[in-house]
């Protein structure tokens, strides 16, 4: 059975967890702990899982003295020259390919671009949000909708 | 904090023109931007790449970059938009090629393991894979959220910053990865 | 031209079925700001509605992050978060379509116990609402989909 605190704040037992609560709010968190065996479980197992994914981070290491420096570099300095480079002959970095082949690869990337829904209507602005319907009892509101990114404030009024 | 200082001078002189100096800033983070990227995209190659990408981007930004925030910071939040935009173009909502093999190509990573017996290594690549596998269930942003904390040790305020988002959804991102990684892993261990 | 034809009808109910199976629970995040006259920047915690804001006709020297809720919400069932703030806010939110750009939900506010909205809304993936609720003082709910 849980008792209220933990009731009222689910994220409460991962603020705990990463030290993110005040002194006091760490405290009385702790009080709570010995009351309640779900969150006191609760933080065993998360312990767990961080021990698990610290090993599992080990073993994704890019490799002792490996640096991606040099690739990079490299692309860096290609790129410097190769913006110097635009008035020399550009024919050479065209690739020939059977008239045929290039046919199949369009038709083949038409079919997979619209079965993506590449092909579907343009991009929802990213605060996009139509308002099918909406009433106050009591209150009169405010609609404002931004032009670019289509945020939405309803401001209710007193 | 002396880390702060040093970015800032390297980015600095990065604008002057010494690209050397890039050098010290890949170095430095290359390795903390890789496992971000490859907890986003869970693939090793792949993350190589588009770590490789970040640095590139980064530094073509550099004059952007308006020393205000933390160089780290901005960084990230780099790594994060990339590697998400990477993930969704190769396929929406379809399932990503994961590593199915956790053993490095590196031999002397995978002998330095603790464990030396051959039927516990073949224990622990298991539980790697359910590792994977359990990160693989997440949403790209619960991943993100938990790899930032859990791998890179950043505070909910920071990853606030670098998700662009609010510290409670940080918390809850990080709640429901770790609910969801507790059914994955636990009865494993 | 048979098979071709069933392979793109099988091909059609895929991407239809992708579309629905997408999860079955609406997941929303709810911030709870109140702003101030009083000059400082924005708490860090809300840092990501800054921008948003200063394009809006709001215009208060600050804003505080007083609250913070998530929820994952089955498609049919109604989500309850309640707020113990000086005004007891409670929002009720029940999803009605969980599509793969968009979301549909219907919306209910009561403040100090009354009823003070009550909306259906189409919210963008990823996207956030605000709702400015009046009181002493002023509190602004934004209400973005997904965490």
């Amino acid at each position: 059975m849980k008792s209220k605190i933990c009731h009222n704040n689910e994220v409460l037992v991962d603020a705990y967890y990463d030290g993110e609560l005040s002194p006091e709010e760490s405290q009385e968190y702790k009080s709570h702990l010995e009351e309640c065996p779900e969150c006191a479980q609760s933080l065993r197992d998360y312990g767990s899982i961080s021990g698990s994914l610290a090993d599992l981070s080990r073993e994704l290491q890019l490799g002792e003295g490996i640096s991606l420096w040099p690739e990079i570099s490299s692309r860096l300095e290609q790129e410097h020259s190769v913006r110097s480079m635009k008035s020399v002959g550009r024919r050479m970095f065209l690739l020939r390919r059977p008239a045929w082949m290039g046919l199949a690869i369009s038709a083949a990337a038409a079919l997979i671009l619209f079965f993506s829904g590449a092909f579907q209507s343009e991009k929802l602005p990213s605060n996009f949000c139509r308002i099918d319907n909406i009433s106050s009892p009591e209150h009169n509101y405010m609609i404002y909708q931004d032009k670019s990114d289509g945020l939405t404030i309803i401001w209710i009024m007193e | 904090m002396s880390t702060l200082k040093e970015d800032r001078d390297l980015v600095r002189s990065c604008l002057e023109g010494n690209i050397d100096d890039f050098r010290g800033l890949v170095e430095k983070y290359q390795q903390r931007i890789y496992l971000v990227v490859y907890g986003i995209i869970l693939n090793r190659e792949q993350a190589r790449d588009l770590t490789q990408e970040v640095f590139l981007k980064a530094y073509r930004s550099l004059g952007k970059f308006k020393g205000n925030a933390q160089f780290y910071t901005w960084l990230y939040r780099i790594a994060f938009n990339l590697a998400l935009d990477a993930k969704r173009k190769i396929a929406n909502r379809v399932q990503v090629e994961y590593d199915d093999s956790i053993e490095s190509d590196n031999s002397e990573n995978y002998f330095r393991s603790r464990i030396s017996r051959p039927d516990q290594m073949a224990l622990r690549k298991e539980l790697y894979d359910k590792i994977i596998k359990g990160l693989g269930a997440l949403s790209d942003e619960q991943r993100t959220a938990i790899v930032l904390r859990e791998w890179d040790g950043h505070s909910y305020d920071e990853i606030s910053k670098i998700m662009n988002c609010s510290t409670g959804t940080v918390m809850s991102r990080l709640h429901y990865a770790r609910e969801k990684l507790k059914k994955e892993i636990i009865p494993y261990l | 031209m048979r098979i071709t034809f069933c392979v793109i009808v099988v091909l059609f109910n895929l991407i239809a079925s992708l579309d629905a199976a997408l999860g079955d629970n609406l997941e929303v995040t709810i911030d709870v700001l109140e702003p101030s006259e009083e000059p400082g920047k924005i708490a860090p915690g809300i840092q990501y509605l800054e921008d948003k804001i200063n394009r809006s006709p709001l215009k208060y020297q600050n804003y505080m992050e007083l609250a913070s809720a998530f929820r994952s919400i089955p498609q049919g069932e109604t989500g309850t978060i309640e707020f113990n703030l000086r005004q007891q806010l409670k929002l009720k939110i029940t999803p009605k379509d969980l599509g793969e750009r968009k979301v549909k939900f219907s919306l209910k506010i009561w403040s100090g116990g009354s009823l003070i909205l009550e909306s259906d809304l189409t919210l963008v993936r990823m996207g956030t609402v605000m709702i400015g609720s009046p009181g002493n003082p002023d509190l602004i709910i934004a209400i973005s989909e997904g965490f």
